[in-house]
């Protein structure tokens, strides 16, 4: 969130911008994972993934959803000799910064990968593993071997907003019937005291 | 011979009280006494309602005068039956923790009972001894005592107290030496090594057992006393040096409370963690090492006080170091974005650049904080109380991303002994002498802290009481609109209008300030 502008007495402030940070390993193979990023179906990032960490910045809309592409991957990225693997391409998903922020896990953890196999493999798994169908969209999954897209939490409005109200629904705080002000205690609280600060307002008047 | 423990309320009930643990370990280490903690707190919270628990808090805090007739008809039942436990044992010494100014009102109402129905000497102990006696509800015979101990001592409700700290004279008072340093009001003498220490002893106060909001935890001291000499903190009085704990035996405590309890939380009781960077920075090392050698210690994680310092003394790589080592949860004191407010409190080591810089690491490594400041200091003019609000938008994602957990605008209230915020240039401190006349119906409990408002500043004259108020008001409400989790506004609001209430003339006006100033020479 960048902080584009206040006035002199710092009553406004403008939203613009969220600059995300997204680290990961990645292996070699023929050439490097290749990604595309689209927020909102639109191309904001088109990456070789040779380093560990890649950034954009995306202006924030209504609603917001993001997604990874990584489309370079075929056959002839995965090497093999006598029936093992002796270099693959593969992409697996880091830490995630927001403006600079370390984030919390479920922003990640809550989407879901749909990898695009490869006819040969899902010829073998029907062949190999009846008992176990192909699963079309993979939750939580960060580390990929099949090139496909990676839908993330989608998010309504400011993401800091909806990040702070999400992360709060999720913190889990133990014995609140024993401590009924725990969870004031354990996250502060945004309780206005409209009753009290009325009537220090009308003593100080 | 045998010693009873008892930790009373107000405390938390997250981790086992660390007083106790810690005491009763070095009285059987140095004495070879028998020890047993009872703790009373978790009793009481066990054995009453949510109701009653709820009332009683608020008694223990002074929000409310007195408490109804089934509250303290349980409250009376409850330590009759809690002292059953205690008879049980048959102690020759009880020990109570009276833990801070909260926990006197619980001290008064366990020791009439404990008193009836003990032979054994009880003494008490523990920040909360030195409060004002006026803190206990409706007694008048409390006037002509400056401490809560005294007053409980000449009543012939305790034998004896420890003021200051109890690493020591616990063992000099149970060996008869009733002459040592911090014992029965004598000055007390800081704790001469924290090496010598032993571990705290969790036999019958076992982490897992407490009530815990994430996972059990317990508390750990690493140092004692403060780098720093801020006018508005006296724990430069209470500890003058600066004393640190060996890092191998902090590291090997942690390890143990590991191995035995299977406790990965802890939480430092330090004034700050980071007085010492060297130190600091060889603890950490120590628990990254640990958890380097064996996954069994991964989780380790930890939490306490920090100071603010500049980039060039905690830097990108002591950010990282202490991210691996576990840093989970700072309290940090960056008390003003004014620089020229923080340099007149004694805080000119770093800038504003710098807590841009704390925040910006805590925000990379996924380390959250409490953030406190202060709002009304004596010298805060209206261009300092702005940078205040500053700060508030500039640093808003950290607020949203949990980076500054809670924020804290403390009321600078506490002025009665100026000495310290006058030593420096632009304080010329006036206090209303008249001010406790004009008040009328005043709770006893908050009466103490009533009584620090009454200041003004000559110097600043415009930053009347009701300015200050009006401030503190406003920093309320800007956090709430912007989203600033807060931390005890309610609590402190209250006390605010509970003061303001009870005040007759609501106001020390800057026109009051010749009259006053004829009628008191406080230097």
């Amino acid at each position: 969130m960048d902080m584009v502008e206040h006035d002199g007495h710092c009553t406004k402030l403008y939203v613009k911008m969220v600059n995300f940070e997204f680290n990961y390993k990645a292996t070699y193979c023929v050439e490097w994972p290749k990604l595309k990023v689209f927020h909102n179906g639109d191309p904001v990032l088109d990456v070789v993934c040779d380093n560990d960490k890649l950034q954009f910045s995306i202006e924030e809309q209504k609603h917001n959803k993001l997604e990874f592409f990584w489309y370079n991957k075929t056959q002839r990225h995965t090497s093999h000799k006598n029936g093992e693997i002796l270099e693959d391409q593969t992409f697996e998903l880091g830490i995630i910064r927001a403006d600079g922020i370390l984030i919390e896990d479920w922003f990640m953890t809550d989407g879901y990968y749909k990898p695009h196999y490869f006819k040969g493999f899902v010829d073998l798994h029907k062949k190999e593993r009846t008992n176990f169908p192909l699963l079309e969209e993979l939750p939580s999954q960060k580390i990929w071997h099949f090139p496909g897209k990676y839908y993330f939490k989608e998010w309504d409005g400011t993401w800091w907003d909806w990040y702070y109200k999400t992360k709060t629904k999720k913190e889990v705080v133990k014995f609140t019937e024993k401590d009924p002000e725990r969870i004031e205690k354990y996250r502060g609280t945004l309780d206005p005291c409209t009753d009290i600060v009325h009537k220090l307002r009308e003593l100080i008047k | 011979m045998k010693l009873a423990f008892v930790n009373i309320p107000l405390q938390n009930l997250d981790f086992p009280p660390a007083a106790a643990s810690l005491l009763t370990a070095i009285v059987e280490k140095r004495l070879g006494w028998d020890t047993k903690v009872f703790d009373f707190n978790m009793f009481l919270n066990s054995s009453v309602d949510t109701d009653a628990w709820i009332e009683l808090e608020n008694y223990w805090r002074s929000t409310k005068e007195d408490i109804s007739d089934d509250a303290r008809n349980k409250l009376e039942t409850t330590i009759e039956k809690f002292t059953e436990g205690l008879q049980d044992y048959k102690p020759d010494w009880v020990a109570i923790s009276v833990f801070s100014r909260w926990s006197t009102i619980a001290c008064y109402e366990v020791v009439k009972i404990l008193r009836k129905k003990l032979k054994c000497k009880i003494f008490i102990g523990g920040h909360g001894i030195d409060s004002w006696p006026g803190t206990l509800p409706g007694r008048d015979d409390t006037k002509s005592y400056t401490t809560i101990a005294s007053y409980l001592k000449d009543q012939n409700l305790i034998d004896h107290y420890i003021t200051g700290e109890g690493e020591d004279a616990i063992v000099e008072l149970l060996g008869g030496h009733t002459e040592f340093p911090g014992i029965d009001g004598k000055m007390p003498r800081p704790v001469k090594s924290l090496d010598d220490v032993p571990a705290p002893n969790y036999r019958d106060v076992n982490p897992n057992d407490y009530y815990y909001t994430s996972e059990p935890g317990v508390y750990i001291t690493a140092s004692k006393g403060c780098v720093r000499k801020c006018t508005f903190c006296n724990v430069p009085d209470l500890w003058p040096i600066y004393t640190l704990r060996n890092t191998d035996s902090l590291v090997s405590e942690f390890k143990m409370n590991v191995d035995e309890y299977g406790v990965k939380f802890h939480m430092f009781t330090d004034e700050l963690c980071n007085g010492s960077m060297k130190h600091w920075r060889a603890f950490n090392k120590g628990i990254v090492e640990l958890k380097q050698n064996d996954p069994k210690y991964e989780g380790i994680r930890y939490r306490g006080f920090m100071i603010c310092r500049s980039r060039k003394e905690q830097d990108e790589k002591d950010w990282e170091l202490m991210a691996k080592a576990g840093a989970s949860l700072f309290m940090v004191g960056f008390e003003s974005y004014s620089p020229k407010v923080r340099a007149h409190m004694g805080k000119h080591n770093y800038s504003n650049d710098d807590i841009d810089f704390f925040l910006e690491q805590s925000g990379r490594h996924g380390i959250k904080n409490i953030a406190l400041f202060f709002t009304g200091y004596p010298t805060e003019t209206l261009d300092d109380f702005e940078m205040n609000k500053e700060f508030l938008y500039k640093h808003l994602k950290y607020a949203k991303s949990g980076v500054v957990h809670m924020i804290r605008w403390g009321y600078t209230g506490m002025f009665r002994d100026p000495a310290k915020v006058e030593a420096k240039q632009g304080v010329d401190m006036i206090i209303d002498p008249d001010f406790e006349k004009k008040f009328k119906n005043l709770p006893w409990g908050i009466r103490d802290i009533a009584l620090g408002v009454g200041w003004i500043n000559k110097l600043n004259p415009t930053l009347t009481l009701k300015e200050r108020i009006r401030r503190r008001l406003e920093m309320h409400e800007l956090c709430v609109e912007l989203g600033w989790p807060q931390t005890r506004s309610r609590d402190e609001l209250t006390i605010l209008y509970n003061i303001m209430k009870n005040l007759e003339h609501n106001t020390i006006d800057p026109q009051d300030l010749a009259n006053l100033d004829n009628t008191i020479d406080l230097h």
